[in-house]
């Protein structure tokens, strides 16, 4: 301490001399070092350990090896369970609270990519998810002929979530690739600056014409974009319309999904929650599909989200929605879309005046989709 | 001014300190950030548009608030001053620490002035930082004020537009710009503003290779540009270069390499918004190789230190084939932290973001062996 404090004086008197000590800090202190990074990282290892479970790993945390199996079959579901119906299915290596039985997501042991798949199974149905990393060259280069057009940044390709009956074969599932598939072959939506950043480059096209005629020699890049205007029209904006792909016959119904079950608290065996595919759209908004599934012991709610934000032009949401009975085997599935202009949201936030950062809000999708309006709505179900 | 034009080395370290010594990192005070912003706006008045910088040098890639994944660059790439660096911009957004990434750098920058070197992203701007995070992100670290991002903001506008490497590499955020054939259209640049919709400044930290086509093509969106083969060749040939270098594109392999090296991608954030699985590179250039050697054997003096340190640590002539690289050169490729793997799973939360929000679900979720480190939203009764 009072060494600190002469260290303190011995450089606030140094530096005096040249120009005035802005900071107040101890006197010579190294740069920045591996020790420092080292130093910064241990201090994290320490904190972080409280993310394994000591039971049954505090034998093995000195030893850096296998991770030690874990309880991960039907048989290990504890006996004293409420929900006799429910079972762990082979091949889900995550492992279960040993209180209450419930899939834990995601497993202490994953580190990214999580490479397992959890998987739950509640009397006829099963229902798992898969999460990898997003695509690599060779597999993006392997889809070049599937589609013909720039895939979005981000393409979690190999993750999926799926929902089966083991007894009527009856699935659905959600994946990104199918989602691709379904997009329209063109948008009519430009960015919010398209006029004003197609007026420049045309009067910058009119320039070099003049300098041409006028026989000022002018040879630049620009002459690289005379021939052409865009690439193949594609839809920039990843609009899916896709709602699961799956052998389901569903039909039309006037069956809503009941709310009421779905707000009453019971406990969730299994949540899970990825995103599919997203884009920033060059720094323009973001185009996003993800998913989030949630198991009670007596049904499941799926919702896979599309959401569409382009800056000063435009939300979009295209919700599906697929509810399970599990005593009925009943499947209800919604889909709704939603659209509304971005000025139009802008403006109810500031009459609003939620604090000083209201676009805040435009990156809460659940905020967003209640406070725009649903122009489409389709409920079907299987019965 | 009373200000003085050098902040002293120990005030520097001392900052660095804060940022590297503590878990979570400690943020600078907003006078400090004030402080040090100022002084580098002074320096940076006096650099140009395009930095003349000569090897050895490593080339990092977008970090995008990934603090801890910076802390691993240094750790496997070596730190300043040991090591020279430059930084390709995109230091802000998407991650949980865009102020402790950009206050490290910058503190880092005046510290080792000749040793680190910045350029400005498409992410280095008012609008985007308002759109992706960073200013979310300033207002929940620093009270609600966005002091703190006014002043960096202000700086973003001094940081320079490109560089050059042994007047043979240019290296820039994004890519080329049918406005601009020679570097020196860039160097007369008034670049000390906003980045514009358009132009030279926009297209150089926006504009994306494609190896699909020769020219270039606008964007289906309506703005922007992708550049192909025979620009960046005729770019290359009239400014007498080998090779760009720039970052921009996410991609799972963390590097890609066009029309054989002669437009690279660096990326080096590893498992990028926590949830990508990608790994990451930076680009290190050990020494530049004359054109008649170029894709041949490194041509290297035996005694040179920096030589032989290559040649121990690859199988000369075999990496840079096998990444795509020129003679001289090497992706050292990483994963993400154990901290951003900590952060993946612990989702929000962290240094004051989201701190306001409560943990979803009740905490019987969660097995008892967790209850010393709550997760947040790993259960949600969504609808
Ligand atoms: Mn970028």
């Amino acid at each position: 301490m009072s060494q600190d404090n002469q260290e303190q004086s011995v450089s606030s008197k140094e530096s005096t001399s040249k120009s005035k000590t802005v900071f107040t800090m101890p006197g010579n202190r190294p740069g920045i070092q591996a020790v420092h990074v080292n130093a910064a990282r241990e201090m994290v290892r320490l904190h972080t350990q409280g993310r394994r479970p000591p039971s049954s790993t505090t034998a093995s945390t000195a030893v850096k090896g296998p991770v030690p199996p874990l309880p991960s079959t039907a048989s290990s579901f504890p006996g004293a369970s409420p929900h006799p119906h429910v079972s762990i299915p082979e091949g889900c290596k995550n492992p279960q609270c040993t209180h209450c039985g419930k899939v834990i997501i995601p497993a202490p042991q994953s580190s990214y990519p999580i490479q397992d798949t959890p998987a739950i199974a509640v009397k006829n149905w099963k229902i798992y998810t898969i999460k990898k990393p997003i695509l690599n060259s060779t597999e993006l280069e392997d889809l070049e002929a599937r589609f013909h057009f720039p895939l979005p940044e981000m393409i979690f390709g190999n993750s999926r979530v799926k929902i089966v009956n083991e007894v009527s074969g009856e699935s659905i599932e959600f994946n990104a690739l199918d989602a691709l598939d379904s997009l329209d072959s063109e948008s009519h939506l430009k960015v919010s600056y398209h006029k004003e950043w197609l007026d420049s480059r045309r009067s910058e096209r009119e320039k070099k014409e003049k300098e041409e005629r006028g026989e000022v020699e002018s040879r630049d890049l620009r002459e690289f974009t005379d021939k052409l205007d865009t690439i193949e029209p594609y839809d920039w904006t990843y609009s899916p319309n896709y709602k699961g792909t799956t052998n389901i016959k569903f039909s039309e119904s006037s069956q809503e999904i009941p709310i009421h079950r779905l707000t009453q608290p019971d406990p969730i065996l299994f949540f899970d929650e990825a995103v599919l595919f997203e884009d920033e759209l060059a720094d323009n908004g973001i185009s996003i599909l993800n998913y989030k599934i949630r198991v009670m012991p007596t049904c499941l709610l799926l919702l896979c989200r599309f959401y569409l934000r382009i800056d000063n032009v435009i939300f979009r949401i295209r919700d599906t929605r697929v509810f399970v009975d599990f005593d009925q085997d009943l499947v209800i599935r919604d889909y709704r879309q939603q659209e509304y202009e971005y000025s139009e949201l802008l403006k109810s936030v500031q009459r609003k005046s939620i604090g000083n950062d209201p676009k805040k809000l435009f990156r809460d999708h659940d905020w967003v989709s209640k406070n725009i309006p649903t122009i489409n709505k389709v409920v079907e179900s299987n019965q | 001014m009373t200000i003085p034009y050098n902040i002293p080395i120990s005030d520097l370290d001392y900052c660095l300190e804060q940022l590297l010594d503590h878990k979570p990192p400690k943020i600078l005070p907003p006078e400090t950030i004030q402080h040090l912003c100022h002084t580098l706006k002074t320096q940076l008045l006096s650099v140009p548009n395009i930095m003349p910088l000569q090897s050895p040098i490593s080339i990092v890639g977008d970090i995008h608030g990934q603090f801890h994944d910076l802390l691993e660059i240094f750790q496997i790439g070596g730190s300043p001053p040991s090591t020279n660096y430059l930084f390709l911009g995109d230091y802000v957004d998407r991650g949980y620490y865009s102020v402790e990434t950009i206050s490290l750098l910058i503190a880092l920058k005046l510290r080792y002035p000749d040793r680190v070197f910045l350029i400005r992203g498409n992410h280095e701007s008012r609008t985007i930082t308002t759109n992706y995070g960073f200013y979310t992100e300033v207002l929940n670290k620093y009270n609600g004020s966005a002091e703190v991002w006014t002043y960096i903001t202000d700086l973003f506008d001094y940081l320079p537009l490109g560089a050059t490497i042994d007047g043979k590499i240019f290296a820039a955020h994004g890519g080329l710009s049918p406005s601009c054939q020679q570097l020196d259209q860039i160097r007369a640049l008034d670049r000390f503003r906003e980045i514009p919709h358009d132009g030279i400044m926009a297209d150089l930290v926006w504009s994306d290779p494609d190896t699909e086509i020769l020219d270039f093509k606008l964007s289906p969106r309506g703005a922007g540009y992708l550049f192909g083969l025979d620009v960046i060749n005729k770019f290359c040939h009239d400014n007498d270069l080998m090779q760009m270098v720039r970052a921009h594109q996410l991609c799972n392999e963390g590097y890609t390499s066009y029309w054989k090296g002669k437009c690279l991608t660096v990326w080096s954030a590893p498992n990028y918004c926590y949830r990508c699985g990608n790994r990451a590179s930076v680009l290190e250039i050990l020494y530049y190789s004359g054109e008649s050697k170029s894709m041949g054997e490194p041509n290297a003096n035996e005694n040179d230190v920096k030589y032989d340190d290559y040649k121990n640590r690859f199988e000369d002539s075999i990496v840079h084939k096998v990444q795509g690289v020129l003679p001289g050169q090497f992706f050292n490729i990483f994963e993400a932290s154990p901290e951003n793997d900590e952060d993946t799973s612990k989702g929000k939360g962290v240094n004051g973001i989201n701190s306001d929000e409560e943990l979803v679900g009740n905490g019987d979720f969660f097995c008892s062996y967790f209850k010393e480190r709550p997760r947040k939203q790993h259960v949600e009764y969504f609808l």
